[in-house]
């Protein structure tokens, strides 16, 4: 009963945080300065009236907001502005080639980080500790366009010139092209989840029933994989949904440097072109993508971890 | 046995009779017992090691601090001296030479230190310029962030109640959206510059210290010393000001600490897609967006703001690290 008024709850505030967001979006848009149809050529008053009826910018705001909400409502985005296609469709073609890249980063970045974290802790104060944590603390403070970027020089270029072969740097055919963009996307990510894995790990070992398997006379190898990880991977789970918006806001910079055709090259492009509905459209997209992330994931960490309090609020990042 | 030995010695040595000459006139009677005094008992001999001396004296043996508080140092010296003495300016061109190379000597004598950009502007110049903007962006917007949360959060904290619960539900709702989508929102509206950017910033960033503030304020409220200046009529604001932050002061600087990074990082995105500091003005981001489209055939355009950006986050980070265990040794792993 407690979970269930928990999860009524947390879909209550998921909801309310989302139409804070379209309110926030759509008052954000009404401000921006520019225009968006003073293109090269110049525009009459008359043809102006005539754009600013056809998309609907000649009504008053509160008439605009509701024509929008009940446009959403009906799943409806409206019309990008600038490529005069609907924003539904804009997204619905290049949001997978998004998906696709944040879901194998995210894979990586969880079984590498997982399996660092996991080697430093059990070897915990030699070398191979430090290796992994040296690794950690540069992942974290290299942002992931730079990573892109020095991928891009060592694997492509400098590649080239020693073992004439490279990784090609540019578009999303063929798993060539997705492996340099994967790893500059996971990078940070990767490091992150290695350092918690680690933390998490250590605690784990120095619990009593790790003794007591210990003593029971099991290998290293089944107590770290049969006790010690299940329970050390848990927090894991906790920083996926942040982790979601990192590798969100990643792609919109991966994907410009890798000139691939997701949805976050086409949010930089819509923010400098000026595009109301698009950039609106996006952002709400987004916004809607990571509150539900965030929702499933604390959800989810109520059934994997029945110890902590649903009643309580959500776990700091 | 050498032990007793020693102690019969001592005892013999101690005997009045053979310490004494002869013919001195001093008698067991001329001694009096003097017992304690009052006043010498209560010294402390040793001067007290205050809270603040004893986190530095643990910061002092982590070696690691200490270089990233160094490297700091020498950054911060570098970016305020080097725009002043510069022969140069951020924005004067020397198009004969562009895109030189490192240690580059123009006819004039004047030396490019780390080269020139596309439109021949030194980059030594621009780079410390830059480092100095994203620095102050950084700690401004982090500073800006800390003041509203600490007293958003310590507001909530302390009153409790429904004042609490409606504070913190306006929190939960502002918090599930990411605060880079509201930034590039934000900064979209403003004219773009240094400020906005700070501004646009800070309306989102205070989220975090302000949940902190008042976890750490709910948690000190019940303990005794609060209960005890309540009890003598302090009012709310002498108790949040000079009981509730003093006690908060470890955790927020470690907080702060590790929030510059990442405004660093923010600072660098949204100069990267082009939300940040207008150009031509340097900042590391911009440096680091205009190395990215050259860097295939000049590296170091690239590289040189990505190491400073990158050591400058590193340092932040172990820094940080080394002043929560020095700060509370309670968390020390």
């Amino acid at each position: 009963m407690a979970l269930l008024s928990y999860i009524l709850k947390r879909i209550g505030y998921a909801a309310l945080t989302v139409f804070f967001l379209m309110v926030l979006t759509f008052l954000m848009m009404q401000l921006l300065p520019g225009n968006p149809f003073l293109g090269d050529k110049a525009i009459s008053q008359v043809t102006m009236d005539a754009l600013y009826a056809k998309y609907g910018l000649d009504k008053p705001l509160w008439e605009q907001f509701l024509i929008y909400m009940n446009n959403f409502l009906h799943g409806d985005l409206g019309l990008s502005i600038k490529y005069n296609r609907p924003v539904n469709t804009i997204i619905a073609d290049s949001f997978p080639y998004s998906a696709e890249l944040g879901i194998r980063a995210l894979v990586f970045a969880a079984c590498f980080g997982v399996g660092l974290g996991v080697i430093a802790a059990i070897k915990r104060n030699t070398g191979w500790d430090s290796a992994a944590i040296t690794l950690a603390v540069i992942g974290v403070s290299i942002p992931s366009f730079i990573m892109g970027a020095l991928l891009q020089y060592l694997f492509a270029v400098k590649f080239r010139a020693w073992f004439g072969f490279g990784l090609p740097t540019m578009g999303w055919k063929g798993e060539a092209t997705k492996i340099l963009p994967t790893l500059a996307l996971c990078f940070g990510t990767m490091a992150t989840v290695a350092r918690l894995t680690r933390t998490s790990m250590l605690d784990v070992l120095g619990q009593d029933y790790i003794k007591t398997a210990r003593a029971k006379g099991l290998t290293d190898s089944e107590i770290v994989g049969r006790h010690a990880l299940r329970n050390a991977i848990l927090p894991v789970v906790t920083i996926l949904g942040p982790t979601a918006a990192t590798l969100l806001t990643g792609t919109f910079v991966v994907e410009s440097i890798f000139n691939i055709p997701g949805l976050g090259q086409f949010f930089v492009k819509s923010i400098r072109e000026n595009d109301y509905t698009m950039i609106a459209g996006t952002t709400v997209f987004y916004g809607i993508f990571l509150v539900a992330a965030t929702l499933v994931v604390d959800i989810l960490y109520g059934f994997i971890d029945p110890r902590i309090k649903l009643t309580g609020s959500r776990r700091e990042s | 046995m050498s032990m007793s030995k020693a102690k019969n010695a001592a005892k013999a040595a101690f005997e009045p009779e053979k310490l004494l000459p002869i013919d001195c006139d001093l008698s067991a009677e001329d001694f009096a017992h003097v017992g304690p005094d009052a006043e010498r008992r209560d010294e402390i001999v040793r001067p007290s090691i205050s809270y603040w001396r004893d986190a530095m004296r643990r910061l002092k043996e982590n070696k690691v601090a200490v270089a990233c508080m160094i490297f700091l140092v020498v950054l911060i010296l570098f970016a305020l001296i080097v725009p002043l003495v510069s022969p140069y300016t951020m924005s004067e061109q020397h198009l004969q030479h562009p895109n030189e190379p490192m240690f580059f000597r123009a006819e004039d004598g004047h030396m490019h230190i780390f080269g020139t950009d596309d439109l021949g502007r030194d980059l030594f110049m621009r780079l410390w310029l830059g480092t100095r903007t994203s620095l102050y962006i950084a700690v401004s917007v982090v500073v800006i962030n800390l003041l509203i949360g600490v007293i958003y959060g310590a507001l909530a904290g302390y009153f409790g109640g429904w004042i609490d619960n409606i504070m913190m539900r306006f929190i939960e709702i502002i918090i599930g959206i990411p605060y880079l989508i509201i930034v590039i929102l934000l900064s979209m509206i403003m004219k773009s510059g240094v400020t906005s950017l700070i501004i646009a910033y800070a309306i989102v960033g205070w989220v975090g210290s302000a949940r902190l503030t008042r976890g750490q304020v709910l948690s000190l409220r019940t303990q005794e010393f609060i209960i005890a200046a309540h009890a003598l009529g302090s009012s709310p604001w002498r108790l949040i000001g000079s009981h509730i932050v003093p006690n908060l002061l470890s955790v927020l600087i470690v907080n702060l600490t590790l929030a510059i990074p990442s405004a660093i990082f923010t600072e660098a995105f949204l100069s990267y897609i082009g939300l940040g500091v207008p150009l031509p003005h340097p900042s590391l981001g911009n440096l680091a967006q205009e190395g990215t489209l050259r860097f295939m055939f000049y590296p170091q355009q690239l590289l040189l703001p990505a190491i400073v950006i990158s050591l400058t986050m590193l340092s932040f980070n172990m820094l940080g690290d080394g002043l929560r265990d020095a700060l509370d040794p309670r968390l020390r792993t």
